[in-house]
């Protein structure tokens, strides 16, 4: 009853400070919103009415262009049966595209697609060096690059405060204990476990997830392990000892709470890092196989082509503005959440 | 106290050795070692994937595999015909280390051979292998004595009766004795190899901690002074701008821009310093400013990104101990703002800050491949990356060792600092 | 104190214009190689014994002022001046043998600048001619050669080059400690050298192989005066950053080694062989400087550009498209052409693994080649810069014309893949097997550079249903795969060899072992006849029907999906340089000719210099260059 009192106050402060919550508001509904791209950003139809039939394409998948009498080999195309139809005026059929027909994956081999187009009102950033639509592999990188960094983040998050808190506030052997195993652990070279793996495995997400944890989880355990030393020390932890409460509750309940403003301030950090770290990965060529969509294989593409502008401009910009979102999320959060209030005296 | 940090630094042993285990057995898991490169070298005598294909000209041979006496010779070269533990062991340093080999066969009923080598002094070396009773073979130098460098086994007897012989030098030398190997590619001591490398990443990595700090702490003061500030919005917005942006990437645009190829000549393109024929002939003011004049990009690409973390620490550290209850009394107690604010909330608000060198520290020296590759510099963090993908083992665990020393140092110097700093906090 | 600043300024004032005088900038000292041998008699090889060659049985090539002068560099070439050059490796070592030598840096300069074999090779006609050794002659059963080496032949340090030499130097070859097992098979095939004189050594095969010859009279030679004291592990310890002496026109000295960064080349003022006709006009620069961009081609292209690099290879077909028409290359002072030459282009495209399903079904393997639209790609992505490959030997003699081409073919693709029991699409789009239900799914491995070449491939395949996926590896990881045969299909490149030597990658018994290049597992008894055949042969003209027929039966199982091929060079300079009509020579046809057969001309660099200065244009070249088609055209 009074935690859920808490909440809302906090989140009652944190709606006051609009930059963060319209920050969260924005990047919440895109994050949200990319996870229905394919109904947004494809060249696949949403529905086709053809002879009297109606079809859809984005929920039964494959459909060959000869169903609606395409000269193709494979697919339908549903663009150029959108144009043929319009052009017969006197056909009932019709299609409904998706709002920006272009797909991440379509390159070349398409007829009308060719490589390094500057932006334009049918390619809003431009194609890449193999045709591809910019702008559709932005949007479908925009959500790979936020669930990679969420999860990672959250996972590390839970590591880093359970082992971090213990260690933090148990101290001596077992804190001793663990700081050798984080120390040892620490040392793995990260590229050789990546190209030993991949080797054996095709990287995917959830392996690159689980790779990247099992390094980066050492980072925020030390983090919470310093705050966790800290507050230990202060009269408070004494006194909710002395009430006779748990260790568990004095951890996750009081120290926690009170540890939560470098905590949460770094979370955006955090997240960031998960997003940058991506795009290393794949600009290193040790990321997800191609052709998925990602930031950092088209910052590459960007780089050594560095007259086509766009190709840099876009990844960097989608970078920027969800990483400043993030931030002003971040400090919003931040704000509201903490127990003291931030007010400066005079 | 002292007592700490004393046990904290016996406790990098333990560490020390369980990480170098790990990344021993690892490396040893990576397919493509110095032996399947030397394979496919025969197999093919280099290609290279472009667009258009490959097209040197020359008389190599190709597609035949390795045969069997070479195999042998290079696996004993590479110490790769004995198990790992002793392997790790001689790293290390407490296992004899064989140096060098000479195989020679012992025709069947002789109990005496004579074996040149090397040379010594300027001569040729010749040592007497002879057989005793108990089938053991002892060396002998051409003065008689039993010789001190070389030692001699039985590998194998033939059916006609010889005997497969080798004839090595041994050693302990390792880590332990400061000899970290000898490095594949560059046919160095791996301690060759890293040190100027290591000089230049460190040289770097401080230039930049220093600045970014000179920089960051101020703009971070500033930020928190004026919370919610326009100039706290726009700032926000410029450094995030810069961390959102690669480094390298940057540093990559900003060579073309600068570097004189294609637009504006105002910055040398890449390298640490001018090439040592130029270098040599400058004074030392000239050597000052090439130095200079070399590094303004590469540190701007090197520390753009750090400057958001730095800055919105010390922002928010600061911001923190401003609405602490002590700073509440001392304004009540009628401090002036710039005392309570200079002196006393800054000392606390610097604590994460001062925490952190260690860590970073370590970066520093792990280098930036990205950043070095860019700027054609020959640092530490390519150094590393370069011998992890040609699988030069002895560079790559010369480097671990140093960047786990370092960690491990950096780890205590952070603890150190924070409880310097920080009076609340007991190390036990 | 007033003498001796003006004593710098002189120096500084006369080294500023010390590029263009000739020699000047040489420091070494000339050694004294007056000392002629005249004990040794005409018989033995001595002085005189060109005269009684012929009567020995001894063979040669006479120099032909009418046929040869083009072919050896050009009359108008003069020596001095300095080539900047920058490669994206520094040396792994120095020595041209031995452990980590294999480089192409090592074998392009400091193998064929700084040391001799025993004959070199005609640059247009690939027949032998004179190099250390002035005569040579081949036994009727074709295994034992003799060398007459030139009692005129110097090492650096003004030592004689003799028959022991040529020994010393097989030895070191065949010691395995110095880790280059290449070395032992190559020159595993001979039994040791044989001294008969001073000047004459005599080697046997222990195979007739028209190749052995080849091999053994190119084998660069390293002083016996040296080697005698060394063994395999001192060599190459002490030589691995210091260059052992050799015979040839350059000499690289200790301090101009500077390790990971540069090392310079210098031409030698007392090179023994400097007056004979095929290197006199050769070997102009006097220095010539390697430095080192690693792994960075968008920087050593903006050094270029800066001018910090007189030379460019441009790789990538974009490039050249897109981005060399700058200021510099507008106004002439970069010149700018495609060199066309007769290079063997090599072998490149996705080779399947005809071992393990799908591909050990020609079906598919054909179905794929008709599907994989590289000409489109050209259009699309290449600028049309490249021309198909259809043979092994693709655009050399011994490419088999009756080859078939394979182009875009959906149709044919579609009749295939139905034959070989793909008829149905699922609800993804992907073909499935009727009978087995399996879809035509399979795995590609590749470098992450090469990810744009490979991914408009998948998405051609993805359109008839053919699910290739794509796993990025690091090179070393992928051969290791490649050869371990765990692959389905890989995309490799091959460079080709001037005498192809199929035996590798063809032989039926080598498709079933790993790690050799066999990699398709490709098994044909005919085949395997022919190579037979092919090694004993010493006629040419035969040798090239051989191939030829092997290339026919090859492109017939098709264990490969040929790619694109380019038969010239794309090379941007700072003109400042002379070089003779063709450019570069008919067979090598790359970039690093220039550092054999071009010049500084001091007169085209003021001028260069002064239209910088004034913004004046310099006459621009045709893009293409075809000395050697149009040659070829002649002469044939």
């Amino acid at each position: 009853m009074k935690n859920t009192s808490i909440f809302s106050r906090r989140w009652q402060k944190f709606k006051t400070l609009k930059r963060g919550y319209y920050s969260l508001i924005i990047l919440l509904s895109l994050y949200i919103l990319s996870f229905f791209l394919p109904l947004l950003i494809n060249n696949k139809a949403l529905i086709v009415k053809y002879e009297g039939n109606y079809y859809f394409p984005i929920v039964t998948g494959f459909v060959s262009g000869q169903v609606f009498g395409q000269d193709v080999p494979g697919e339908a195309r549903y663009r150029e049966l959108k144009s043929s139809f319009k052009e017969d005026l006197n056909s009932s059929n019709w299609v409904l595209l998706p709002p920006y027909p272009y797909s991440p994956f379509e390159d070349i081999t398409y007829d009308g697609n060719k490589m390094y187009e500057s932006p334009s009102s049918l390619h809003w950033l431009g194609t890449d060096n193999t045709g591809r639509d910019v702008f559709a592999r932005l949007c479908y990188a925009f959500n790979i690059s936020i669930s990679f960094a969420l999860i990672l983040t959250i996972i590390n998050y839970i590591v880093g405060i359970l082992i971090g808190g213990a260690m933090g506030y148990y101290g001596g052997k077992f804190d001793l204990f663990f700081q050798r195993l984080i120390e040892v652990w620490s040392s793995l070279p990260m590229l050789f476990v990546i190209i030993i793996i991949s080797s054996i495995l095709k990287p995917s997400f959830f392996l690159l997830i689980g790779i990247y944890t099992l390094v980066n989880w050492i980072s925020m355990t030390y983090l919470i392990r310093a705050e966790f030393y800290r507050e230990k020390a202060k009269p408070y932890v004494a006194a909710a000892l002395s009430m006779g409460q748990s260790n568990f509750k004095i951890m996750f309940k009081h120290i926690l709470a009170n540890s939560l403003v470098p905590i949460i301030t770094y979370f955006p950090f955090s997240v960031v890092a998960g997003i940058s770290a991506l795009v290393g990965l794949d600009y290193l060529g040790f990321g997800l196989a191609p052709p998925t969509p990602s930031w950092g294989q088209m910052l590459d593409v960007g780089l050594s082509n560095i007259s086509k502008w766009w190709m840099v401009f876009s990844p960097v910009s989608a970078q920027f503005f969800t990483l400043l979102a993030i931030v002003f999320i971040g400090e919003g959060v931040r704000e509201a959440f903490d127990p003291k209030v931030y007010s400066r005296l005079r | 106290m002292v007592n700490y940090f004393l046990r904290r630094i016996l406790l990098m042993i333990p560490t020390f050795l369980g990480s170098t285990i790990l990344v021993f057995t690892i490396l040893q898991m990576a397919p493509g070692g110095p032996i399947e490169q030397m394979m496919l070298e025969l197999q093919m005598g280099g290609n290279v994937v472009g667009e258009g294909g490959g097209g040197s000209s020359s008389n190599a041979i190709g597609g035949v595999s390795l045969p069997p006496k070479a195999l042998k010779e290079l696996e004993r070269f590479y110490g790769f015909d004995k198990p790992i533990y002793q392997r790790y062991l001689s790293w290390l340093g407490v296992w004899p280390r064989e140096i060098k080999h000479r195989d020679f066969s012992i025709p069947k009923g002789i109990s005496s051979v004579e074996k040149r080598v090397g040379k010594v002094d300027g001569a040729i070396w010749k040592v007497d292998v002879s057989i005793s009773n108990d089938n053991d073979l002892i060396v002998y130098e051409k003065s008689g004595e039993k010789s001190e460098n070389w030692f001699s086994k039985i590998e194998n007897s033939n059916e006609d009766g010889s005997l497969d012989a080798v004839v090595f030098q041994q050693e302990y030398s390792g880590i332990l004795t400061g000899n970290l190997g000898k490095s594949y590619t560059y046919l160095k001591p791996v301690t060759e190899v890293m040190k100027p490398r290591f000089k230049i990443s460190l040289f770097f990595g401080l230039t930049g901690i220093f600045l970014s700090y000179l920089i960051c702490i101020p703009l971070g003061i500033k930020k928190a002074l004026n919370h919610g500030s326009a100039f706290d919005f726009g700032s926000s917005v410029l450094i995030f701008m810069a961390y959102s942006i690669p480094g390298w990437a940057l540093g990559g645009v900003l060579l073309v821009l600068f570097g004189g190829g294609s637009f504006f000549d105002v910055f040398p393109l890449g390298g640490f310093r001018s090439p040592s024929e130029i270098w040599d002939t400058l004074s030392p003011i000239q050597k000052v400013f090439d130095q200079i004049h070399h590094m303004i990009l590469p540190i701007i690409a090197w520390s753009i990104g750090s400057f958001a973390t730095l800055t919105v620490l010390m922002k928010n550290s600061l911001l923190e101990n401003l609405s602490q209850d002590y700073v509440r009394t001392a304004f009540a107690k009628g401090l002036k703002e710039n005392r309570v604010i200079w002196y006393h909330a800054m000392r606390n608000s610097l604590i994460p800050i001062a925490s952190g060198i260690g860590h970073l520290l370590g970066v520093v020296i792990a280098g930036s491949y990205f950043i070095e590759r860019m700027f054609n510099i020959d640092g530490f963090g390519r150094m590393a990356y370069e011998a992890i993908l040609s699988r030069d083992y002895p560079v790559t665990l010369g480097f671990l060792v140093i960047v786990v020393l370092i960690r491990l140092l950096g780890n205590i110097i952070s603890d150190f600092v924070l409880a310097i700093v920080d009076p609340r906090i007991r190390f036990k | 104190m007033k003498n001796y600043i003006l004593t710098l300024f002189l120096i500084l004032l006369f080294s500023c214009g010390g590029d263009s005088k000739k020699d000047s900038n040489l420091s070494q000292k000339k050694n004294n190689i007056s000392n002629k041998d005249s004990q040794t008699s005409a018989e033995d090889g001595g002085y005189g014994f060109e005269k009684i060659a012929k009567n020995l049985g001894f063979d040669t090539y006479e120099w032909n002022e009418k046929v040869d002068k083009t072919f050896f560099g050009d009359p108008k070439a003069v020596k001095g001046g300095k080539l900047n050059y920058i490669h994206s490796l520094f040396p792994r070592t120095m020595r041209v043998l031995g452990q980590n030598s294999s480089q192409v840096l090592n074998s392009r300069t400091i193998m064929s600048l700084c040391y001799e074999g025993l004959l070199g090779q005609h640059p247009a006609t690939l027949e032998f001619t004179p190099r250390l050794a002035s005569h040579w002659k081949i036994s009727k059963d074709k295994t034992t050669f003799e060398f007459r080496i030139n009692p005129d032949a110097r090492w650096w340090d003004g030592m004689p080059v003799t028959s022991d030499d040529v020994i010393a130097t097989w030895d070191l070859r065949m010691d395995e400690t110095i880790l280059s097992p290449a070395e032992q098979i190559t020159y595993g095939k001979f039994e040791r050298p044989i001294a008969k004189s001073k000047y004459i050594v005599s080697v046997k095969a222990k195979s007739v192989n028209w190749r052995n010859f080849l091999y053994f009279s190119t084998m660069v030679l390293h002083p016996n005066h040296i080697l005698k004291d060394l063994d395999g592990t001192a060599f190459l310890e002490e030589y691995a950053f210091s260059v052992i002496p050799g015979t040839g026109p350059y000499i690289i000295e200790d301090k101009n080694i500077k390790n990971q960064e540069s090392y310079t080349l210098e031409r030698r003022l007392d090179y023994w062989n400097a007056d004979s006709p095929f290197n006199k006009y050769k070997y102009n620069f006097d220095k010539i400087k390697v430095s080192v961009v690693k792994d960075n081609d968008a920087l050593q292209f903006e050094k270029f550009k800066k001018g910090e690099q007189d030379i460019y290879n441009v790789q990538r077909s974009r490039r050249w498209v897109e981005e060399t028409d700058f200021r510099a290359t507008k106004k002439g002072w970069i010149k700018k052409q495609r060199v066309y030459s007769e290079k063997p282009a090599g072998t490149s495209g996705y080779y399947f693994n005809m071992r393990q399903w799908p591909f050990n079904d020609k079906r598919i393997r054909y179905a794929f080649c008709y599907l994989y639209d590289r000409q489109k790609m050209n259009k699309e992505m290449y600028y049309n810069e490249y021309g198909m490959m259809n043979s092994l030997y693709s655009g050399s003699v011994y490419e088999n014309k009756d080859n078939k081409p394979f182009e875009y073919n959906p149709t044919e693709a579609k009749k295939l893949l139905k034959e070989a029991g793909y008829l149905e699409r699922d609800s993804n789009g992907w073909l499935v097997h009727s009978e087995t239900g399996k879809i035509l799914s399979f795995e590609i491995v590749i470098q992450k550079t090469s990810a744009y070449m490979v991914t408009p491939v998948q998405q051609m395949l993805k359109e008839y249903g053919i699910d290739m996926q794509i796993k990025f590896m690091d090179y070393n990881t992928m051969i290791k795969n490649v050869n371990a045969r765990n692959f389905n299909v890989c995309l490799l490149a091959y460079s080709g060899l001037i005498y192809p030597n199929p035996e590798g990658s063809l032989r039926s018994t080598l498709a079933d072992q790993n790690d050799n290049n066999n990699v398709w597992g490709f098994k044909s008894d005919r085949v395997d006849n022919l190579l037979d055949e092919y090694d004993i042969c010493f006629d040419q003209k035969r040798r090239v029907e051989i191939i030829r027929e092997i290339d026919g039966i090859f492109s017939d199982v098709h264990p490969i999906a040929f790619s694109i091929s380019r038969n010239y060079s794309r090379m941007m300079w700072w003109d400042k340089f002379g070089y003779p009509d063709w450019m570069f020579s008919r067979y090598v046809g790359e970039y690093w000719d220039a550092l054999y057969y071009w010049w500084y001309d001091e007169d085209k660099d003021s001028e260069l210099k002064e239209s910088i200065e004034s913004g004046k244009s310099l006459p621009l070249k045709p893009i293409d260059m075809k000395y050697w088609p149009n040659y070829l055209a002649k002469n044939s």
